[in-house]
């Protein structure tokens, strides 16, 4: 049994349809990656499994139990947490406030304290900024707050929307070594980027979206030997 | 003229009244904040908090804090009903924003003539509850007007706090920051409208039930704190509740000051012009976002 699958997932905003027919699987433990250009749809796929987005049909099955019908904070008591692009964190509130929020779930708000230790313990730079608010931090910060904040709400799978959007090359290989740090915590990683060759590096199996349809799916050494993957995204 | 102690004096009232706008305008601007809806039927609440207050005050013989929490909790509910029955089928469709705006006012004139029908048009005064007064170099200030500062002092204290430490006052801050944000977070949005809403409606209440036993209740008393909190949210920046705080008892000590010096009848000029200067120098307010 998979950790999440999706079936014949199509879905769209009002009269235009974005998604058509999406099917794909994600195993426990690991990470598996989507890849596709701007405006393939992805985040519209994460905002489907985080039910922010209706099914129109098809379905998403999460431990073994149908989603696509539960409103999204139903979604994340099951364990299924989404990072959205810009880390989804709350400007005004400082670092300290984000994370505990991170937790909101009441089984989360009883154990705060040993999920923070954890967060301070992966980005130190977190604790020495949790003071301050949450709207001045840098790119990057924000983006380590995002994942922290996912991180408070202890789930099993975490939904990471372009990691690297926005940020120095320098910051993105810190952040993807962060994530392949989070995923030695028995958290399943669902990693959604634009940033092909680092995806398909950190990734085990990865699947190719383009204009709303799944079009390649396989091992990420598989894709990186794969003609168009190297003609369309890695431009070799 | 007048000497340094009638000028503290007014001050003082002015603080009194303040805490009064403070409780009224912080809900209104929570509402704002958290849903994007303009609740124009919050001067309702209002009225309904001094009614239930007299009603309790008069009938039961309650002292005017026990009236005014009864009138709070009351009204807790009322605001989730409200909420749940007017508010809620609205969510999601093309524009409900604006059509909140269209049912808060028809719910606030169909509010203030029911009250008219059950309550009668007739002024409703209570007798002063704690007699006597106290008095500090000059300053005189009644027993009754000290009570009302000090539970209103206290209510919004609670309110911070609430706001600032608790699990759920921190999960409506963080819908009225960042409304996607907070559903990933595994928040349940529509049951931090409602409670925002009961607990604006309460704050509002308690602003009328504290001041039912200084001033008369009438079915339309809520239309004056209405307006005073829209003139106070917009000093002190929509949805920004330490503005709420910070304007409200600003717009009190100003508006009494401007009894003072220049008449009662002119008060509401001076404030509204305070109000379009604000508006033109810094339109965001005190505290505003943006």
């Amino acid at each position: 049994m998979y950790l999440l699958s999706a079936d014949g997932l199509s879905c769209g905003y009002g009269h235009s349809q974005v998604l058509w027919d999406i099917s794909f699987h994600v195993e426990e433990g690991g990470i598996v990656g989507i890849i596709g250009s701007n405006g393939a749809g992805k985040t519209t796929l994460l905002r489907t499994l985080s039910g922010l987005v209706p099914a129109q049909s098809g379905k998403i099955e999460f431990s073994g139990e149908r989603i696509e019908h539960l409103s999204p904070h139903k979604i994340v008591e099951r364990g299924l947490s989404q990072i959205p692009e810009g880390g989804g964190i709350f400007p005004y509130m400082t670092v300290l406030e984000n994370l505990k929020l991170g937790a909101f779930l009441p089984w989360n708000w009883k154990r705060i304290s040993q999920s923070l230790d954890l967060v301070f313990e992966l980005f130190s730079t977190l604790e020495d900024r949790k003071n301050q608010m949450a709207g001045t931090l840098s790119g990057g910060e924000r983006q380590m707050l995002g994942i922290g904040k996912g991180l408070m709400s202890s789930p099993k799978l975490l939904l990471i929307d372009e990691p690297s959007s926005g940020l120095a090359p320098k910051l993105v290989l810190r952040v993807f070594d962060n994530i392949k740090e989070i995923q030695k915590h028995n958290v399943t990683i669902l990693l959604v980027e634009q940033n092909v060759q680092y995806c398909l590096n950190m990734a085990s199996r990865a699947y190719v979206l383009e204009n709303g349809r799944i079009v390649l799916e396989g091992t990420s050494e598989e894709l990186i030997g794969h003609e168009h993957v190297r003609k369309a995204y890695l431009g070799i | 003229m007048f000497t340094a102690s009638i000028l503290i004096q007014q001050i003082v009232y002015g603080l009194v009244i303040g805490s009064s706008y403070v409780l009224m305008a912080a809900g209104f601007s929570l509402i704002w904040g958290i849903m994007g809806v303009l609740n124009l039927a919050h001067g309702e609440f209002y009225m309904l908090g001094a009614y239930i207050a007299y009603y309790v005050s008069s009938l039961l013989g309650f002292n005017p804090i026990m009236s005014a929490i009864v009138a709070m909790a009351a009204m807790f509910f009322f605001g989730i009903a409200f909420e749940r029955a007017l508010l809620s089928p609205l969510y999601g469709r093309k524009g409900w924003e604006m059509s909140t705006v269209l049912i808060t006012v028809g719910a606030s004139i169909l509010i203030q003539n029911l009250a008219l029908v059950i309550f009668g048009e007739k002024y409703k005064g209570l007798p002063m509850y704690f007699e006597g007064e106290l008095e500090i170099w000059k300053i005189v200030l009644s027993y009754d007007r000290l009570v009302v500062f000090l539970v209103g002092i206290f209510l919004i204290a609670l309110l911070w706090y609430l706001l600032k430490y608790t699990r759920v006052g921190m999960a409506m801050r963080a819908v009225s920051q960042n409304q996607e944000g907070a559903y990933l977070t595994g928040i349940n949005v529509h049951k931090i409208f409602y409670l925002a809403f009961g607990l604006s409606a309460a704050f509002a209440a308690a602003g009328g039930a504290l001041l039912a036993p200084i001033y008369f209740v009438y079915p339309t008393v809520g239309a004056g704190p209405l307006l005073m909190a829209f003139a106070i949210v917009i000093f002190g920046g929509f949805g920004s509740v330490k503005g709420a705080i910070v304007a409200g008892f600003l717009l009190g000590v100003f508006e009494s000051l401007v009894v003072l010096m220049v008449s009662s009848a002119w008060k509401d000029v001076f404030i509204f012009v305070l109000v379009i200067i604000v508006l033109t120098v810094r339109p965001r307010g005190l505290f505003g976002i943006q």
